[in-house]
């Protein structure tokens, strides 16, 4: 088990492609302080690369926030993703496999939720998008 | 190892294939140049296949995944053919969850494995 | 009543509590001896616990009305875990906890209307720590549940080149995920170009356990190497058609043997019958 220290609490901003470098060094050493399996650390950093491109790509700039969590005797990590750009009009459709307004293969919010166990995106047109996952450690 | 530049890809012509190592994590400007570097050093090298060792990649996302699948196509279109080789389990289960797929990139477990792979298929193909 | 209770609370209680230290920890193990008996525990370690929880609880006193302290917390959590670790219940738990009031009673015979708030302490006590006893034990069963299902995963090589892995009972999902990560860490170890999944052993086979096979599959193609699903019976295989599931695109066999037949051919291996 992980000796008590402080929860794992930060934040990293996303403002171009210089960002995703740091967010994913970020998420990689949050992850192994939690003491993930390789397995769940690749998800999870995956899944994290993908929400913070959509930032990048879509939004233009934002932030991810990384918390550590405990619940019941489990502890996990949860990461927020949140912009203030143009809004997903269509949630649904674009949680859809394949769905892409841009040249992408549309699978980076469908993938991200089938690599962690809790997803959740709330968004709407004009008022910029913010996604919540967690990964619990095994 | 410092921050300033993320490793890039390093390519080595060995008999007519050529070897494409990819470092743990490609940076966005590399990975664009990527296929276009390839493309050329492919007609330089006159090589039939590109092996893509993917053994030290720590993650493929959809865009990585995209730019691998873009390069595939060229080098088809240049009349060669792409393998990669030695892709991570923890790479390969992500990658799967993820949905992706490499279309019809064949795979390696090795470049050792790849390598005897493509000979023996030029060999035969001779 | 109340209100001329609460200066006997935190001026007198510490105190009178201080002063019989020795006395009360002897009641409280004559007590404990007659009636939670715990042999799993060294008794030294419960003398300590015992010690320990009087000191913090009069410590707790000092405030009015008395409040659950960081102090009383990490002993009890400690407690917890200690009684989780050796199979302790945690009615035993919280019985230990509450054994605490017959030690008070001793110490403030004659009764007081500030006992109300000392109970009321006390039972918030005993209920934090049967929540750190179950958050604990929880712990404990993940744990050894992961490792059944690690036993459960047996990988063996059946010629140079060529896994097994046979998959005996229910496919859950963490099982599942279990076998992919065995199966595919010791693809790339041994460098097998082929592995053979033989799911007899399996008594039935859902949408999720074929979508889980389909997808090790697909993460072993991307590694390099073929799987070929073995002893799909003729029962399955009509479960698995009328759902709807495709393995089409997978290599099947009836038996093992013919699995491994399969491989020798991809291998180009050739077998002979010995004259
Ligand atoms: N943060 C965001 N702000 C605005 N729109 C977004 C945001 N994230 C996603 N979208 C919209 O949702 C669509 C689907 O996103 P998703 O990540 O699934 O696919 P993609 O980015 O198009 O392709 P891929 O991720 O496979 O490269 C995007 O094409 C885009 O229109
Ligand atoms: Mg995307």
């Amino acid at each position: 088990m992980r000796p008590a220290a402080r929860p794992i609490r930060t934040t990293v901003p996303v403002h171009g492609e210089e960002s995703l470098a740091a967010a994913h060094r970020t998420v990689d050493e949050a992850g192994q302080a939690l003491g993930y399996g390789l397995v769940d650390q690749t998800k999870l950093v995956t899944a994290a690369s993908e929400l913070v491109r959509n930032i990048v790509l879509y939004a233009g700039s934002g932030q991810m926030e990384v918390e550590e969590l405990s619940r019941g005797g489990q502890s996990g990590l949860r990461l927020t993703f949140t912009d203030q750009g143009p809004g997903i009009p269509d949630v649904g459709r674009a949680m859809q496999d394949g769905y892409s307004t841009g040249k992408g293969m549309g699978l980076g919010l469908p993938g991200a939720r089938r690599l962690v166990h809790e997803f959740s995106i709330d968004s709407a047109a004009g008022s910029g998008t913010r996604v919540t996952i967690v990964l619990w450690r095994r | 190892m410092t921050a300033a530049t993320p490793p890039s890809a390093h390519i080595i012509p060995l008999d007519g294939i050529l070897v494409v190592t990819l470092p743990p994590l490609l940076g966005d400007s590399d990975a664009e140049h990527l296929a276009e570097q390839v493309g050329e050093r492919l007609v330089a090298e006159q090589a039939h296949a590109v092996l893509i060792d993917m053994a030290q990649m720590r993650m493929i996302d959809s865009h990585m995944g995209r730019v691998l699948n873009v390069m595939a196509s060229m080098i088809r279109m240049l009349g060669a053919e792409t393998m990669v080789a030695g892709l991570r389990p923890e790479v390969a289960m992500t990658m799967v969850e993820l949905g992706m797929d490499l279309g019809g990139i064949r795979a390696a477990l090795s470049v050792r494995h790849g390598l005897a792979d493509l000979r023996a298929r030029a060999g035969r193909s001779e | 009543m109340k209100a001329a209770a609460m200066p006997f609370l935190h001026d007198l209680a510490p105190a009178s509590l201080l002063s019989e230290r020795q006395r009360l920890l002897t009641v409280w193990r004559t007590y404990l001896g007659d009636y939670l008996p715990m042999p799993q525990i060294d008794h030294r370690i419960v003398q300590d616990l015992c010690e320990g929880l009087l000191d913090a609880f009069t410590e707790a006193l000092g405030t009015a009305p008395p409040v659950m302290t960081e102090g009383l917390r990490d002993l009890l959590s400690a407690l917890s875990v200690e009684f989780a670790e050796r199979g302790l219940t945690p009615s035993q738990t919280a019985t230990f906890v509450f054994s605490l009031k017959h030690v008070l009673n001793e110490a403030f015979s004659g009764g007081s209307g500030a006992m109300e708030d000392i109970h009321k302490l006390v039972d918030a006590m005993g209920l934090y720590s049967v929540d750190a006893f179950i958050g604990r034990r929880e712990q404990i069963i993940r744990r050894q549940s992961q490792e059944l299902v690690d036993l459960s995963v047996p990988v063996v090589p059946l010629w140079e080149g060529v896994l097994s892995l046979p998959i005996i009972g229910t496919l859950d999902s963490s099982r599942a995920q279990a076998i992919t990560e065995k199966l595919l860490f010791e693809i790339a170890r041994s460098g097998s170009r082929y592995a053979i999944l033989d799911i007899s052993g399996v008594p039935t086979v859902d949408t999720q356990t074929a979508q889980h096979l389909a997808k090790t599959v697909a993460a072993a193609r991307l590694m390099g190497a073929e799987c070929v699903i073995t002893g799909i019976r003729p029962a399955i295989a009509q479960v698995m058609v009328s759902l709807g599931i495709n393995l089409s695109s997978i290599e099947t066999r009836f038996s093992l043997a013919e699995g491994l037949r399969y491989c020798f051919g991809k291998l180009n291996y050739t077998v002979i019958q010995g004259g």
